[in-house]
C-alpha cells in the first residue's frame, strides 16, 4: 500500500508520532545508521523540550524541527521491518501528494478556517459585552486572569478546610501531646 | 496568499474619518476578534506587520472613531462600542512593543497610551484606561527601553496634566478602581515605572507640581 499510494507517506509522517503502538522508531535524518533507539530518545526529548518553553517562545521552539527539510522517512515496524520512504526518488508522488494538498487548502478553505476561529475562540460575546457593562473592573479582571488565580486559591483552601480534622481546629496542637 | 486573505484586507484597509458607511456592530466584533489575533501571535506575524507603520496608520485611524460611528451594542447608551476597539488598541501595543518596534517610534507610542489613559477622552472607559496602563507596563519593562525618552512623558503618566487635575495619570485612576486586584495592578506598573526609571523619577519632584494637589492624590489613591 505504501508503495502504491502516492498519499501513504503523509499519512505515515502524520500518523507517526501518535502512534507508538505502530511503529517504534522514527528517523529523520537520511541514511541513518545509528541506533534506532538512541535516535528515538532525542526524537521525543525534542518533542517534550518544546512543551517546557514558555508561551511566548514556544513558536520559535516549535518551528525549528519542521523548518529542516526532510529528505527520507525512515519506519521501523514492530517487526524491526525497514521501510524507506524516498521523497527524491518518488518525485511524481510528491508532486501529486502536493497537488492534493493544495486542492485542499487552498485560499478559500484557509479563509473560512481562519473566520471560523475567530469566531468561535477570539470574538467577544454577549455575556463578555453584559458583565463589561455591569462591573468592568470584575470583568477585566476575570479575563486577565487576576480574579482566577485568587478563587483557585480560596478553593483550595476551602478544600483543605474540608479535609482537615475538624477536631485540630479546636484543639490545634493536639497531635503533640 | 495572505495578501488574499480577508482579515489581512480588513488590517490593511482601517477605517478612517472620511468612511461614511456606518459599520454593524458584528464587523466591530470581528474586527476586534482579527485584532485580538494580532495581539496574541506577534511572534508568528513578524514578517508581515510593520508594527512602526502601524503606529503612524492602523492604531490612530481606529482610535480616532468617536461614538456615532459605531452603533451600539446594548439598550444602554453609555456603552459605545469605541471602547472596544481601544481597549484592543491598548492591548496591541502592550503586544507589540516588546517585539518589533523601533526606538524612534517609542515616543509614538508614549501619545497614544497617553491618549487611552486620559480622563479627558469620555470614550476611555475604567477598563480602557487600565489596559492602556497594563499596556505602558509592557513598554517600560523591556530591554530596549530607554529611560531619557520616557522623561518627558513621566508626569503626564504618573500623575496626569493639569487639566486632568486628580483624575489623571495612573495614580489618578487608582482612585477610580475598587478592587484590591485592580489597584494592585496599578500599583505594580508604578513600581516598575519607578524600578526603570531609577533616580530620574525624583525630577518629578523637581517641575512645577502642585504639592498639594500631589499629596492629595496619594490620599485619595
Amino acid at each position: 500500500m505504501l508503495q502504491n499510494d502516492p498519499l501513504s507517506f503523509l499519512s505515515c509522517t502524520i500518523l507517526l508520532p501518535s502512534s507508538p503502538r505502530l511503529f517504534k522508531f522514527v528517523s529523520t535524518k537520511q541514511n541513518s545508521s545509528t541506533n534506532p533507539w538512541t535516535n528515538r530518545m532525542k526524537n521525543e526529548s525534542r518533542y517534550l523540550g518544546r512543551l517546557s518553553y514558555p508561551p511566548s517562545q514556544q513558536y520559535e521552539a516549535s518551528s525549528k524541527p519542521y523548518q529542516t527539510p526532510k529528505s527520507s522517512i525512515k519506519v521501523f515496524s514492530e517487526s524491526q521491518t525497514e521501510l524507506t520512504l524516498e521523497r527524491e526518488d518518488r518525485a511524481e508522488q510528491v508532486a501529486l501528494a502536493s497537488n492534493n494538498l493544495q486542492t485542499i487548502f487552498n485560499t478559500q478553505t484557509i479563509s473560512d478556517l481562519a473566520i471560523l476561529l475567530l469566531n468561535h475562540f477570539l470574538i467577544l460575546r454577549k455575556p463578555d459585552l453584559e458583565a463589561w457593562e455591569d462591573d468592568p473592573e470584575e470583568w477585566n479582571l476575570e479575563i486577565t486572569g487576576d480574579v482566577v488565580s485568587t478563587e483557585n486559591g480560596l478553593r483550595v483552601i476551602i478544600i483543605l478546610m474540608a479535609k482537615i480534622d475538624r477536631r485540630w481546629l479546636v484543639n490545634p496542637y493536639s497531635w503533640n501531646s | 496568499m495572505l495578501t488574499k486573505h480577508p482579515t489581512y484586507i480588513i488590517l490593511c484597509k482601517p477605517s478612517s474619518r472620511e468612511d461614511t458607511e456606518v459599520i454593524n456592530p458584528d464587523q466591530v466584533i470581528f474586527r476586534e476578534s482579527v485584532y485580538n489575533a494580532v495581539t496574541l501571535n506577534p511572534l508568528a506575524l513578524y514578517d508581515f506587520i510593520d508594527f512602526d507603520s502601524w503606529l503612524d496608520t492602523v492604531i490612530p485611524a481606529e482610535l480616532s472613531f468617536s461614538g456615532p460611528k459605531y452603533l451600539p451594542f446594548t439598550p444602554n447608551p453609555t456603552h459605545c462600542s469605541t471602547k472596544i476597539i481601544r481597549r484592543r488598541m491598548a492591548l496591541l501595543i502592550g503586544a507589540w512593543v516588546g517585539t518589533k518596534c523601533a526606538e524612534a517610534s517609542r515616543p509614538r507610542v508614549y501619545e497614544l497610551l497617553l491618549s487611552l489613559l486620559t480622563p479627558l477622552d469620555t470614550r476611555n472607559d475604567v477598563i480602557v484606561r487600565m489596559s492602556a496602563a497594563t499596556a505602558l507596563q509592557c513598554a517600560v519593562d523591556e530591554w530596549q527601553f530607554k529611560p531619557d525618552d520616557f522623561l518627558t512623558y513621566l508626569e503626564a503618566f504618573l500623575i496626569g496634566t493639569c487639566a486632568e487635575e486628580d483624575k489623571g495619570g495612573i495614580i489618578g485612576l487608582m482612585a477610580f478602581v475598587g478592587h484590591i486586584e485592580a489597584r494592585m495592578k496599578l500599583v505594580r506598573v508604578v513600581e516598575v515605572i519607578v524600578e526603570r526609571m531609577d533616580r530620574r523619577v525624583f525630577t518629578i519632584l523637581s517641575l512645577e507640581v502642585d504639592a498639594h494637589r500631589l499629596f492629595r492624590m496619594f490620599l485619595r489613591s
